[in-house]
């Protein structure tokens, strides 16, 4: 089987944020939706203080709360474990925002923005919002597939996963440091089961939480 | 209309996506355009076959398609009815045609160029158009001696670009990403997405991160501070005192330098008089070296064993070497008095030299391509942080020390120049370096702008424009005087004052200095053009209007050639057109691509084409059959076409540009690392200050102008800024960094960008650390209001962080403003600078930005008018 996998490197991170971007216009998310962000926190005192940077983003869990949660079904795992919202059918409830503990999962409200479905172009005040209206379902959830969209043209055309800018997440493509890699964790000899090997293994975030996540770090501050 | 587009298809991606240029930065990215069936651009990636910069993307090139379909663009020429002009003035536009628009605007041209050429000001910080021979043939064509580079020319390179041409012939320079091992960054972010050479540098020096060691020297935790091993806080405005410091110890204490380079590829080993003036051969009159066994002889006698250190006698007066001269003159900085200065611990001094010195493997070789170089990998990179200050050219002359006493400069691991990077000089890649008489690197400037370098220095005279360029001898720019001119007119003897200006791609009420000085400047203008894309602060102030193209709409071709030394190719390419612009242009009948198709209207209609192609033949290198007739009037699509076969050969056209674009080529390792292949010297010991310093005072006394000449001197000192004395209240420093998503002023309006910040780096904030807080009940989130010792003022949010030094207050970004779809209640920092003699320095032109404040809450229910 096939379980796709991302490990982010994070002692790499500049916190340049270019992820960030990179999935919102890739996924057109709507403009307050940040499905990659990379957060940022303090630590220590002045002169000895610094600041961390975390990229985040949906850990794709084996046991994924958020699954559990759904009352409609929207909430689906597909057999290559990427964890999609099917916003046709999700009716809101946003019962998965509460069970999810990494905050993965975004509800799509319209707040009376100038950006309406069926606007013209010269209203909008963002393509990628312009286009969130075509792409999600307002009063849905929605979330990041991994851009599963990409993953399933890659394997259609025979463009490596991973490796092939078409058929790799954008959040992996665009990362000047490379903190990123992407890949199958089922499959020993693996760019992601090997940088782990690499690296004595890898952590993920919030290990209570017990959802076996298929999103892992090395080098977590 | 006939369409001009770049091909979308034969790129790695498939159909749909067109090979360009990002030009939101300085980086000039490799890019990949995506067009969907609305024929809207909804994506971009970086050119995966784009050595420069990987196929990565950062956060702005990712957003660079916002704009495109911005509603408040403008669409057609306009002319202002309204005779007033002010900030909140309405300009009452009205359309006007093109005819009309450039009928008016030629008229002015040929009334000014009749009075005198100099007095039009061509202001642009549009690094795309600039860097380009074809923006210089334009001034150069008018009659001009060059654009004027507003906004960050007040900031960045004033202590950078003459410095690196006179030690290693370059403009910009950066660490050897593939070889530094040890990174020192003063008030700079090299490593994070945030400087020169981002995406490579960025790439490069993840793969080895563990392997170097980079240490930010900032008064705030950066974001290259935050990814670094160490972040060494210090007081703003007293950097070079650090950088003494460290060259005391590396000298007299740890006597860790390199000689061979030292004695053979700097003035090190010249000897100085009592004067300051080099020791000269009576014959020749060539500079004189200490030979260890024969005494006196010419530097380039060929002497293998020149004393770097000692006193000697010659013809009874006594000399010491330039580098004695130096180790001399450091010997006052002290760790403990450095300390004092900078509030960087003595140990800490003593420790940053010892690493910087043993990081610097002296004696080591490495081989690259078969060939036996010097490695050498410790270096620094500088730019604005040490640069806008007060004693800007002595911080210069001090930091570059640091490379030049390890030999690490254009070799293996050293700081690495960028000296191709300029007008005409694609493909003209071996480096050469006229040597002077002295035996010194004097390329001195070049390109058709005024930036110059410091040596040699240029002759002084009566200032012809309110720039007083020729008051500034080893200047790169001379920006800020024209706003010192405005505001003290009688200061300097009124020199000339513009005629017209013509505004180009630079918010210069946003990005120079305080928005009421810059207004008070433009209004004395008697006519204004602009070009903008949208309605920016200074479009506002202008009499005409001239819409502008999106940079994906553009073909602006040759000026992102990455040419800069290191183990990378070659690379040259540019911008397409990826999408048509809907806007109808200067030219009846052409697609609308560049601004320069409005000054080729403009230079016919003003009668200077001849001027202009005689002009673009010289400084595009141009040759037969390529060369412009004299007399030819060329679309700006035949003059791309001719300018692009010349450079890179008769298949690479324009059609060949729009198909594929991109040129790249491997290096030798002459052009990999040139340094240890060529003769000319860089300089230890300014001796060429000395001479300028006092025709310099000739020329003011003779002009009955005062003028300030103290740092024309040929060692550099650390002097105190005029916010070091700290005068309570304002006993803080206010500063600004950037951010690694936001470049110039324009990002702040993208609103992908600006949605990013107010989540992520609020820009509306201030940072502040926790005692300085305390200090002044304050507490994280209070509505804070930031008074300089000026009176100026900006209105913040309180960020209470451990992030910044408690003498400071820091900002971010170059945000706020009151134009259309800006956000004004971002900290507009340049808002707080001083125009005046105190805060600006006469040898560079810098200003000074470490400004005195104070900082207070704003009682609840009190707004603060911006």
């Amino acid at each position: 089987m096939t379980r796709w996998g991302m490990v982010i490197d994070a002692a790499r991170c500049v916190g340049c944020q270019a992820c960030t971007v990179a999935c919102k216009t890739e996924n057109q998310s709507p403009l307050d939706a940040w499905y990659a962000p990379v957060i940022e926190w303090e630590e220590g005192e002045f002169p000895d203080a610094t600041l961390n940077y975390l990229p985040v983003l949906c850990n794709h869990c084996e046991d994924a709360p958020c699954v559990t949660a759904c009352p409609s079904g929207a909430l689906k795992r597909r057999d290559d474990g990427i964890v999609i919202a099917d916003e046709d059918v999700c009716i809101g409830s946003r019962a998965c925002m509460t069970a999810c503990p990494y905050g993965a999962l975004h509800f799509f409200e319209d707040r009376g923005t100038v950006a309406v479905e069926g606007a013209p172009a010269e209203a909008s005040p963002s393509v990628p919002e312009r286009y969130a209206h075509q792409r999600h379902v307002r009063g849905a959830v929605s979330k990041c597939t991994y851009c599963s969209h990409k993953i399933d043209f890659g394997l259609e055309n025979g463009l490596e996963v991973g490796v092939h800018p078409l058929a790799t997440p954008a959040c992996v493509v665009t990362c000047p440091a490379e903190c990123r890699i992407f890949g199958d964790l089922d499959d020993p000899g693996s760019n992601v089961s090997r940088y782990l090997a690499d690296h004595g293994g890898g952590e993920v975030l919030r290990p209570d939480a017990k959802t076996l996540p298929s999103t892992q770090y090395v080098g977590l501050p | 209309m006939e369409t001009v587009l770049g091909a979308r298809t034969g790129t790695t991606y498939g159909d749909g996506w067109v090979r360009s240029a990002c030009t939101i930065c300085m980086n000039r990215c490799g890019i990949l355009a995506h067009v969907n069936e609305d024929e809207v651009v909804d994506k971009i990636l970086g050119d995966p076959e784009n050595p420069h910069n990987h196929g990565r993307t950062c956060a702005k090139g990712d957003a660079g398609f916002e704009g495109l379909t911005d509603p408040d663009r403008i669409t057609t020429p306009l002319r202002r009815t309204n005779p007033d002009k002010g900030v909140g003035v309405d300009p009452g536009w009205v359309p006007i045609s093109w005819d009309e628009a450039l009928d008016e605007i030629a008229g002015h041209l040929r009334e000014t160029i009749a009075d005198d050429p100099e007095k039009i000001l061509y202001t642009s910080f549009d690094i795309y158009h600039l860097r380009g021979a074809l923006a210089a043939s334009w001034v150069t064509g008018l009659g001009m001696p060059g654009y004027s580079t507003w906004s960050a020319a007040i900031f960045c390179g004033n202590n950078v670009h003459g410095i690196l041409y006179m030690n290693q012939n370059a403009f910009e320079s950066n660490p050897d990403p593939i070889y530094s091992r040890y990174i020192l960054n003063f008030g700079a972010q090299f490593g994070s997405v945030v400087h020169y050479d981002t995406m490579h540098s960025t790439h490069e020096l993840s793969v080895r991160r563990s392997d170097v060691r980079m240490v930010s020297v900032d008064p705030v935790c950066s974001s290259a501070a935050a990814v670094a091993d160490e972040w060494v806080p210090i007081r703003p405005g007293t950097d070079a005192a650090l950088i003494l410091g460290m060259v005391d110890q590396l000298i007299n204490e740890l006597g860790i330098y390199d000689a061979e380079f030292l004695k053979n590829s700097t003035n090190a080993a010249y000897l100085v008089g009592s004067d300051g003036r080099y020791l000269r051969d009576p014959s020749t009159g060539k500079p004189l070296v200490w030979d260890e066994d024969n005494g006196p002889q010419p530097f380039d006698a060929g002497t293998g064993n020149a004393a770097l250190t000692g006193v000697f006698e010659v013809d009874g007066a006594e000399a010491r070497p330039g580098f004695q001269m130096l180790a001399d003159h450091v010997r006052s900085y002290t760790p403990e008095y450095v300390e004092s200065i900078t509030t960087v611990p003595a140990a800490t001094v003593r420790r940053l030299a010892k690493e910087f010195g043993e990081a610097a493997c002296i004696g080591e070789t490495i081989t690259i391509d078969g060939v036996e170089l010097p490695y050498r990998p410790a270096t620094v990179a500088w730019y604005r942080g040490l640069s806008a200050h007060k004693h800007s050219m002595l911080n210069g002359m001090a930091i570059i020390l640091l490379p030049t006493l390890i030999g690490g400069i254009d070799v293996p691991g050293g700081l690495l120049g960028d000296p191709w990077g300029l007008i005409g000089k694609v493909k003209d890649l071996e480096y050469t370096s006229k040597a002077s008489d002295d035996g010194l690197i004097s390329q001195g400037f070049i390109g058709g702008g005024r930036v110059g370098g410091l040596y040699p220095p240029r002759p002084t005279g009566p200032p012809k424009t309110t720039e007083m360029w020729e008051l500034l001898p080893c200047a790169p720019y001379g920006t800020v005087f024209s706003l010192l001119n405005s505001e003290e007119p009688e200061l300097f003897g009124a020199p000339p004052f513009p005629s017209m200006m013509i505004n180009f791609n630079s918010n210069m009420m946003k990005s120079s200095g305080p928005p009421e000085v810059v207004e008070r400047f433009i209004k004395r203008i008697p006519f204004v053009a602009a070009i903008a894309k949208r309605f920016e602060e200074t479009t506002l102030m202008a009499d005409i209007v001239l819409p502008d193209v999106h940079y994906l709409e553009r073909l602006t071709p040759l000026v992102y050639q990455h040419l800069a030394a290191g183990d990378s190719p070659h690379s040259a390419y540019g911008a397409k057109p990826v999408v048509q612009s809907s806007i109808e242009g200067p030219v009846p009948g052409e697609p609308y691509v560049d601004a320069m198709q409005i000054y080729l209207e403009l230079l016919r209609r003003a009668d200077r084409l001849p001027q202009f192609n005689e002009a673009f033949n010289n400084i595009a290198k141009m040759r037969e059959p390529y060369r412009l007739d004299p007399d030819g009037s060329y679309s700006y699509f035949e003059i791309c076409d001719r300018w692009l076969r010349n450079t890179l050969g008769d298949d690479k056209g324009l059609d060949w540009h729009l198909s594929d674009g991109l040129w790249t080529a491997d290096k030798t390792v002459v052009q990999k690392y040139p340094r240890p292949f060529f003769d000319a010297r860089a300089q230890v010991y300014c001796e060429f200050m000395v001479d300028t310093k006092q025709n310099l005072e000739n020329t003011v006394e003779e002009l009955g102008i005062p003028w300030e000449t103290d740092d024309y001197q040929p060692m550099p000192d650390w002097k105190p800024g005029p916010a070091y004395e700290r005068t309570a209240p304002y006993d803080l420093f206010v500063t600004n960094m950037k951010v690694p998503n936001h470049a110039l002023s324009h990002t702040h309006k993208n609103s992908i960008l600006s949605t990013l910040s107010n989540r992520h780096n609020d820009l509306k904030s201030v940072w502040i650390n926790p005692k300085t807080a305390a200090a002044r009940s304050i507490s994280h989130g209070d509505l804070v209001e930031i008074e300089t010792s000026g009176g100026r003022k900006q209105t913040a949010t309180a960020r209470v962080t451990q992030l910044v030094h408690p003498e400071v207050l820091a900002t971010q970004g170059c945000g706020g403003g009151w134009s259309s779809g800006s956000s004004g209640d971002e900290v507009n920092f340049n808002a707080l600078l001083n125009i005046d003699v105190e805060h600006i320095d006469f040898v560079s032109g810098a200003l000074d930005c470490a400004i005195a404040a104070d900082v207070r809450t704003v009682p609840a229910g009190r707004g603060v008018p911006r």
